[in-house]
């Protein structure tokens, strides 16, 4: 047997090979008894080298050391609660509307917050910074920037359909929606993420964020979400300020590089809205 | 955090100790946040780049460590001889009873340079193409396909001269 056909019977047990050289392999494994003794080897050495690899364990408390270092590393800044009474929401006041399919807005049952990944505020922040403010859209609109209060369809991460709010009574006009945690499709957080810009002052954008999982600053926790009561968590990162909250089975966020008062303040004139049957 | 467990397994065969192997997934985990922005949806999703950032950390971290850091021409110029080298003698994996040599497969897994080994790893326990290992490690399809080639080879190699110190058979004496 040629050094050469070693090493295409090696590829060929890695399903590698060319048609070419797949022909000629498959010719040889039909008129060598060796040959195919020797492929068998081959895929068992990869199984051997599977086994011997795969036998290690995560040891207790590394991935919690880990998380907590990522989520702390990034500048948690403090948590402060808030009770918001419905009448709160004035004439000023921005509606956040959730379209709820059925079991809610991201398949969920309302009102019951599912325990989910542990990300840092600095998650948010990194998504604001690198999305908003090089107005990156992952997601498709359905109509084009500026828009306002338009569905948009997150093809990413699913079929769910979520309603951006209309910042224009505050002077913000919608110019982009994408999918705010890449990777979280299938076994983390998923969400959107919809970006504002003041009109006139280009530097001025703002955030909001809805995600598929409870992601509290500190980890998350099963808790029951309110449409009257708020819980706020705000922190600050370098200059961008987060304020997060759950409501009605969502997870928002609103993002900003502004002053944490004054975020609180616009997140307080937020007033979420939700609906079934859509 | 998704993907931790395979990540610290590959972060744990590339540094052979567990506290840097800990230490080399949170550094993963942190330059991931930071460098999302650069990420980009495929068909296996994040874990590949993953993979990759580890890689490349535990790479600059064995420059650093080295003090020296190789050039890619002279690691290129070290491969292609030693592969030259081989070429002319290449080696079929041995008959063994191949549930029971993970301990001398392990072994040989470890004497490996780590170039190679990053290739082997990928290759052995994610089962990725050699077009995906290329991808996650940033090289040609061509020098996986060379390294793993090599990896291979060292890995019969280590099990012929295993089947000879205990008097197995081996494919030669067999046949």
């Amino acid at each position: 047997m040629t050094p050469d056909l070693h090493e295409l019977l090696a590829r060929y047990a890695d399903g590698e090979l060319s048609a070419e050289d797949r022909a000629r392999v498959e010719a040889e494994l039909a008129a060598s008894a060796d040959a195919a003794a020797e492929l068998e080897r081959w895929r068992s050495l990869r199984l051997a080298a599977h086994r011997a690899l795969c036998d290690v364990e995560l040891p207790a408390g590394v991935a919690d050391r880990i998380a907590r270092r990522v989520a702390t590393d990034r500048g948690f800044a403090g948590t402060r609660t808030y009770r918001i009474a419905s009448f709160l929401a004035v004439a000023a006041a921005i509606v956040l509307f959730v379209v709820f399919r059925s079991g809610g807005p991201l398949g969920r049952r309302p009102g019951v917050v599912q325990a989910g990944a542990v990300f840092g505020p600095a998650a948010y922040v990194d998504v604001f910074e690198n999305c908003a403010k090089h107005h990156h859209a992952g997601v498709k609109l359905e109509g084009s920037c500026p828009i306002a209060a338009r569905e948009a369809v997150g093809r990413v991460c699913g079929d769910y359909r979520v309603a951006v709010p209309d910042l224009r009574p505050i002077g913000y006009e919608l110019c982009g929606i994408c999918q705010c945690f890449g990777g979280g499709c299938k076994e983390g957080v998923r969400g959107v993420h919809a970006y504002y810009q003041r009109s006139g002052a280009p530097d001025d954008l703002i955030s909001v964020f809805s995600t598929s999982a409870c992601v509290k600053f500190q980890g998350c926790d099963k808790i029951e979400c309110r449409q009257t009561k708020r819980t706020y968590e705000l922190a600050t990162v370098r200059t961008v300020t987060v304020v997060r909250w759950d409501e009605s089975g969502g997870h928002f966020a609103l993002v900003g590089e502004k002053n944490p008062k004054d975020l609180e303040k616009l997140a307080e004139s937020v007033q979420i809205a939700a609906a079934t049957g859509r | 955090m998704p993907h931790m467990e395979i990540l610290y397994r590959v972060a744990l065969r590339l540094t052979g100790r567990p506290a840097d192997a800990e230490d080399l997934v949170q550094d993963t985990f942190l330059k991931a946040h930071r460098a999302f922005d650069r990420f980009e949806m495929r068909e296996h999703g994040i874990r590949p780049w993953l993979l990759r950032i580890l890689h490349n950390t535990y790479l600059n971290r064995a420059a650093k460590e080295r003090n020296s850091p190789r050039t890619a021409d002279s690691e290129l110029l070290a491969f292609v001889a030693d592969e030259n080298e081989d070429n002319a003698n290449v080696l079929a994996p041995p008959v063994l009873n191949y549930e029971k040599v993970d301990g001398e497969v392990r072994a040989a897994i470890e004497q490996l340079a780590p170039e190679f080994r990053a290739v082997l790893l990928l290759w052995a326990t994610m089962e990725y193409t050699y077009q995906e290992i290329a991808e996650i490690l940033g090289m040609p399809i061509g020098t996986v396909m060379s390294r793993l080639h090599r990896a291979r080879q060292q890995l019969a190699r280590s099990l012929h001269d295993y089947a000879r110190e205990n008097r197995l058979p081996t494919r030669e004496e067999a046949s």
